[in-house]
């Protein structure tokens, strides 16, 4: 029996595991815009992205019959998202035939009616996300979980198999390293505030 | 870096500052963000973390969004907007070219017996036949058959050194079709079925 859109993510996946495709492209539509910031947020190119999450899904197609426990389908696709972008990333350094592109804010700098604002705009969140990849692993996953999906202590918890007071405790950690390499922007937005 | 545990924020201590954290995490319970609020009406040190923890939180948001089009997976089902949608949009096109080189398959070579026992489609792009029986397929000998694969799912950067064509079409099973697959490391015969 074909499933429907209102499908659970376990019925999901439980349809893509007998072969369903229709079942997989719909779990891929639910859950590919966290997926992608997830890669995004791991190799740090957006122009890699594409690639990465396209083999992240391919993955998913192949070995989501090894997927024993499907009510663990988040840590398990997370661990596979991350896993890839962390390959593609390494392939990317060992490489080494470009120069890091402006990224996703190029084309706005283009049509900007303010081209230094934009520069300073793009060069603010390459900051940030500089400072945030520069987070050790345990502060930064469930950082990047919260911050790019709203995802609540329990689903991060779940998806990095943690208790919901760990996975507090190192959101509260983050900031605080985070505040820290990141005080002038900080402290500025709160001169602007006044 | 240094140590977070080492490094908490002058003026407050850490059970605010979690409580904090938990309200900008919408994870705080009606009362914890009561007591928030009167926290912030009377204690400066409070209100300080408050603001820079909530502008860290915007600023990283920002940041970490990417903001470009979903690919291909992620696009609405039907037309041509789904992976399968286009590629069977490829695959009628395809069955055009076979039209034109299905003289070809009657080629003597084309019509060696083959001694190579029918096998089971890998994995086709979609479900085949009712009982969800695999298409049988007989490959000519000599020839690798490869897996179908998507071209959604190749990579970009394998796009450019991928090539394929129809090279004829079985005759019992009008459904099924063949493709030859050149890349840089292999060619291949490709068996795709669907509604052709």
């Amino acid at each position: 029996m074909a499933v429907t859109a209102d499908a659970g993510d376990h019925e999901l996946i439980a349809a893509a595991q007998r072969g369903e495709r229709a079942a997989l492209d719909l779990f891929v539509r639910r859950h590919e815009r966290w997926v992608r910031n997830v890669v995004y947020a791991t190799v740090a190119h957006s122009s890699l992205v594409d690639d990465v999450v396209q083999q992240v899904w391919a993955t998913v197609w192949e070995q989501i019959g090894t997927l024993v426990d499907p009510a663990r389908w988040r840590s398990w696709l997370y661990v596979t998202a991350r896993n890839a972008a962390i390959d593609a990333g390494v392939r990317m350094a060992r490489e080494r035939r470009r120069r890091v592109p402006l990224d996703a804010a190029s084309p706005a700098i283009a049509g900007d009616a303010d081209p230094a604002a934009a520069i300073g705009r793009t060069e603010q969140r390459h900051r940030v996300l500089d400072a945030i990849r520069g987070l050790p692993a345990i502060y930064r996953e469930p950082f990047i979980l919260r911050h790019v999906e709203d995802w609540s202590y329990a689903q991060i918890g779940e998806a990095l198999n943690l208790p919901v007071d760990t996975v507090e405790t190192r959101l509260v950690r983050a900031r605080r390293l985070l505040r820290e390499t990141l005080s002038d922007l900080v402290v500025d937005s709160k001169r602007q505030a006044k | 870096m240094r140590n977070p545990e080492d490094i908490c924020p002058p003026g407050i201590d850490d059970r605010v500052e979690r409580l904090i954290c938990r309200c900008l995490d919408q994870e705080a319970t009606p009362e914890e963000r009561a007591e928030l609020a009167g926290l912030l009406l009377r204690d400066a040190g409070a209100r300080r973390i408050h603001a820079e923890y909530r502008r860290l939180d915007a600023l990283a948001a920002e940041a970490l969004r990417l903001n470009t089009p979903a690919s291909g997976w992620g696009r609405p089902a039907g037309g041509l907007g789904s992976w399968w949608g286009r590629w069977r949009v490829a695959a009628v096109g395809a069955v055009a070219t076979a039209a034109a080189v299905v003289a070809w398959s009657f080629l003597p070579l084309g019509r060696q017996p083959s001694n190579a026992e029918p096998q089971p489609m890998a994995r086709t792009p979609r479900a085949v036949g009712p009982a969800g029986d695999a298409v049988q397929i007989t490959p000519r000998p000599g020839w690798p058959v490869g897996e179908y694969q998507p071209v959604d799912h190749v990579p970009t950067r394998h796009l450019h050194h991928l090539y394929r064509d129809v090279i004829g079409i079985r005759a019992k099973d009008r459904n099924v079709i063949y493709l030859i697959e050149r890349s840089r490391r292999s060619t291949t015969i490709v068996p795709i079925s669907g509604d052709l």
